[in-house]
């Protein structure tokens, strides 16, 4: 009997792996179709709550606007066409395609635009974005393809936002934003379909064929959820998948892993500077970390190069200012601020001077070193060993993220006792959204962005300034000039800003490696397979 | 008996409620909330976040959304997932059929792979062949799963490319029939295998120690002197007592399945109840958790439930007592 079953077994197992697929590319076997590794929506297809991995529903959605590839990242025409803005930044005129239709057939018209930006920013509607793009007072619509957005107060940053996907008014007008059953089976106006979903596993889109710009070149795209990055690079060089997208990664890229498929001429690999901050927070309600001294210190003794090195395997560069990106470009990233390089001697002349000499035994204070497991606990460890060098007695201790976050954020534990690190990254490509990270008005309460408790009226009057600011130069010159301010006061320490990688198999064709708006996806509708 | 079926499962009762009661305290006490994840720097003022919190009922005290959820819970209502908004039974529903083939796998694996190791082992206990079957169970028993997973993606996936790194079925592949099948089965091998190592180390040094008791009993020299193979004799007669207690840890075993394994279903993308609570934990979807563990808890109870049952039908002593 036993060895019957045993044949039975073998006679399975040789078929299993004669009629399955071996080492083949997907991209050229399944006829048109790309299969990328994700992660998962988090909360539904719409444009409007979605919030942690937000360019997917580009997929589905367009905006007034794009953005184009790394790395210029300018704003360029989506659904409009063209747009006006008034000097005073409180009005924003855009003139819509024509033509241009819903997955379901109807016509896209300014009402569309009208109702998805009432929506937008109304906190009660339960959109995401409700408090960071600037309120809108209402919407102008005199004619079906041109749409006049009005503004509570001047939002010069607005016009950066308009990148998000614009909701069709006859299906949303009377569903709720976040319970409705459009948020798993969208329509919107965009390149893709969503045809198929396993939350959690996987997203199956198909090509719309009414597209505006043309039915896509690619019939198919797979966004595959694959939570170990090992794994899924893995399965990337088995063929199993085509490509990935980096975004949002919690842990790192495997630089080891990206490095051998350099190598490899099957694949193109695109590395680039990505807008993200690792900063190290000093919280100022901390009696040692509230004197400037010490956080300069602070910053002198702490080694980046060496964090980079050993930590991002040199995939990272170092920047001078907390809030903006290498990546806006030189016209607001201002170099001529005071910089910290990594000095010990200046270190410890400063702890001195700030009254913390070294004790007997050769310490000044402790300090708790916070962070969470993986890339930031490697940082730490670096980190522990420079400030313990110059005779800060530190400990570390880790957290899973969840837990991190509401002791910075909510509770705001963590800087009572030591210094914690956080990545943030900005959503556009503009300061304007990070600067609420040191705006006054956010310090002081639980939940709030300012994880610092940093209050300094100076930078509030510039923030709100900037924000009033019409011209873009004027505007420009009042990042700069907080910018300066931050470098000297620092609140919080730019450790790094990492780079980012783009990978997918060289016979895909027209993709474009960006950072914002629907990133690399927004590419995929030009793009192709070769060689089926 | 049915009296004591009933006064069993009367029993139970508490249990379940006290069970229900720490998990729900359990989960929703660890730090980390549901709108810090999903919302994260969407979130720039501290009325954002209560305003967030309320939509959620995440403001209510613990003990009412623990009344709220037991109402619901009488109905069969185990509550909506906060990330997605569906109801949790149907996300949970969705999530069983490929932890129950995996863990249904694995414990065949297992088992079958087990004894027999046991029994060879058993049947020359001190040889060599023994210790060394005894230190492969022990490095079984021992190896970390994800340690272990890696492993065999990086022989069996990418050294040699016999088996796919991860996921249930090839994507973009939509095959049917017996080709669907059989490339399930494909997928299957690897995760299976990690699964089963365990539960394999683990049935094979039980049957081990209760084979050689087994072979000790005087009905096995009448066997030997009736001049039955040593073969017939270890594996007609003497295993087939030995296997009780194999059969008490499978059918305990039973009862945790439906939990899946974490780890492996995570490692292999494999989209199981193990991987769902990964995620659900992540995001702290307290819903999506509680009910995964509500309903793990009532099929351990229902396991032991069983389990007694049976020996009280096997053994009238203990069903008197």
């Amino acid at each position: 009997m036993w060895r019957s079953s045993l044949r039975i077994a073998l006679l399975l197992a040789v078929l299993t792996l004669v009629l399955t697929p071996g080492r083949v590319s997907l991209a050229q076997r399944a006829g048109g179709t790309l299969t990328i590794i994700s992660q998962d929506v988090s909360i539904g297809m719409n444009p409007l709550i979605e919030t942690v991995y937000q360019h997917i529903p580009r997929l589905v959605y367009n905006g007034l606007v794009d953005y184009s590839p790394y790395p210029d990242h300018k704003i360029v025409p989506g659904l409009a066409e063209s747009w006006q803005v008034s000097s005073d930044a409180k009005t924003y005129t855009f003139k819509l395609r024509r033509g241009v239709k819903w997955q379901d057939g109807a016509d896209l018209t300014s009402a569309d635009v009208a109702f998805t930006y009432m929506k937008l920013t109304d906190p009660k509607s339960g959109s995401a974005y409700a408090t960071l793009v600037p309120a809108v007072e209402r919407v102008d619509t005199p004619d079906a393809l041109t749409a006049i957005i009005r503004l509570r107060e001047p939002g010069p940053a607005f016009l950066a936002w308009t990148w998000l996907g614009v909701l069709p008014k006859h299906i949303w007008e009377k569903e709720d934003l976040k319970g409705s059953e459009y948020n798993r089976k969208p329509i919107g106006s965009g390149p893709y379909r969503l045809v198929s979903w396993a939350k959690g596993d996987s997203m199956v889109f198909e090509a719309n064929p009414t597209y505006f710009k043309g039915r896509p070149g690619i019939d198919r795209v797979i966004l595959k959820v694959v939570p170990d990055l090992n794994v899924a690079f893995a399965a990337l060089e088995r063929g199993e998948l085509d490509g990935f997208f980096f975004r949002g990664l919690v842990g790192g890229v495997p630089w080891p892993i990206v490095e051998r498929l350099k190598k490899n001429p099957a694949f193109v690999v695109n590395e680039f500077p990505v807008s993200s901050i690792q900063n190290m927070h000093f919280y100022m309600e901390n009696p040692v970390l509230r004197n400037l001294k010490v956080r300069q210190a602070l910053a002198h003794a702490i080694d980046r190069p060496a964090v980079i090195n050993n930590v991002l395997f040199g995939k990272g560069v170092i920047i001078d200012n907390p809030v903006v990106s290498l990546t806006f470009g030189p016209d607001l990233y201002n170099t001529n601020v005071q910089k910290y390089a990594h000095d010990p001697a200046k270190a410890n002349k400063l702890l001195d001077e700030a009254g913390y000499a070294r004790a007997g035994n050769g310490t000044r204070f402790p300090l708790v070193i916070y962070g969470t497991p993986g890339a930031r606990a490697k940082m730490d460890e670096i980190i522990q060993e420079n400030l313990r060098a110059v005779g800060i007695e530190t400990t570390m201790e880790n957290f899973e993220w969840g837990s991190y976050d509401e002791r910075f954020r909510v509770t705001k534990v963590l800087g009572k006792t030591g210094i914690f690190s956080v990545l943030s990254t900005p959503k556009v490509p503009n300061p304007d959204d990070s600067l609420g990270f040191v705006y006054g008005k956010n310090a002081k309460v639980s939940g709030g962005r300012n994880f610092s408790d940093y209050v300094n009226p100076k930078i509030d009057q510039l923030i709100e300034q900037s924000r009033r600011e019409g011209d873009a130069a004027k505007r420009a010159e009042l990042y700069k000039q907080i910018q300066v301010i931050l470098a000297e006061d620092l609140p919080m320490f730019p450790i790094y800003s990492p780079m980012g990688v783009d990978i997918w198999r060289a016979n895909v064709k027209g993709l474009a490696t960006s950072e914002f708006g629907g990133s690399t996806l927004t590419s995929l509708e030009g793009a192709r397979i070769e060689g089926r | 008996m049915l009296r004591y079926a009933v006064s069993r499962l009367v029993e139970l009762i508490p249990v379940f409620f006290l069970c229900l009661l720490l998990i729900f305290l359990i989960v929703h006490a660890a730090p980390g909330d549901p709108v810090l994840y999903l919302y994260g720097q969407h979130i720039t003022t501290g009325e954002d976040l209560q305003r967030l919190r309320a939509q959620y009922g995440l403001d209510r005290p613990v003990a009412a959304r623990f009344l709220v959820y037991l109402g619901g819970l009488a109905r069969g209502d185990l509550g909506r997932s906060i990330t997605t908004g569906h109801p949790v039974g149907q996300v949970i529903a969705s999530r069983i059929g490929p932890t129950v083939l995996l863990m249904m796998s694995a414990t065949v694996l297992a088992v079958g792979l087990g004894v027999l190791l046991g029994a060879v082992a058993a049947r020359r206990p001190n040889s060599l062949t023994d210790s060394a079957l005894m230190v492969l169970t022990l490095v079984g028993y021992s190896i970390p799963t994800f340690l272990l997973g890696l492993l065999l993606i990086m022989i069996f996936s990418l050294a040699f490319p016999l088996f796919p790194t991860f996921g249930m079925t090839t994507l973009g592949g939509n095959y049917a029939g017996l080709r669907q099948i059989l490339d399930v089965l494909h997928h299957l091998i690897l995760p299976a295998i990690v699964v089963a190592v365990w539960y394999l180390a683990v049935y094979a040094r039980i049957t081990r120690v209760s084979l050689i008791g087994a072979l000790r009993e005087p009905y096995i020299g009448t066997a030997r002197a009736k001049g039955l193979s040593e073969w017939t004799v270890t594996f007609r007669h003497a295993l087939r007592n030995a296997l009780l207690p194999v059969l008490t840890n499978l059918g305990l075993q039973l009862g945790s399945m439906v939990t899946g394994a974490i780890v492996t279903e995570t490692l292999f993308a494999w989209p199981g109840i193990g991987y769902l609570s990964y995620t659900a934990l992540l995001q702290r979807d307290y819903p999506v958790l509680v009910g995964i563990f509500v309903i793990s808890s009532i099929c351990v109870l229902a396991a032991n439930l069983l389990t007694d049952l049976a020996y009280a039908l096997c053994d009238p002593r203990i069903r008197l007592q």
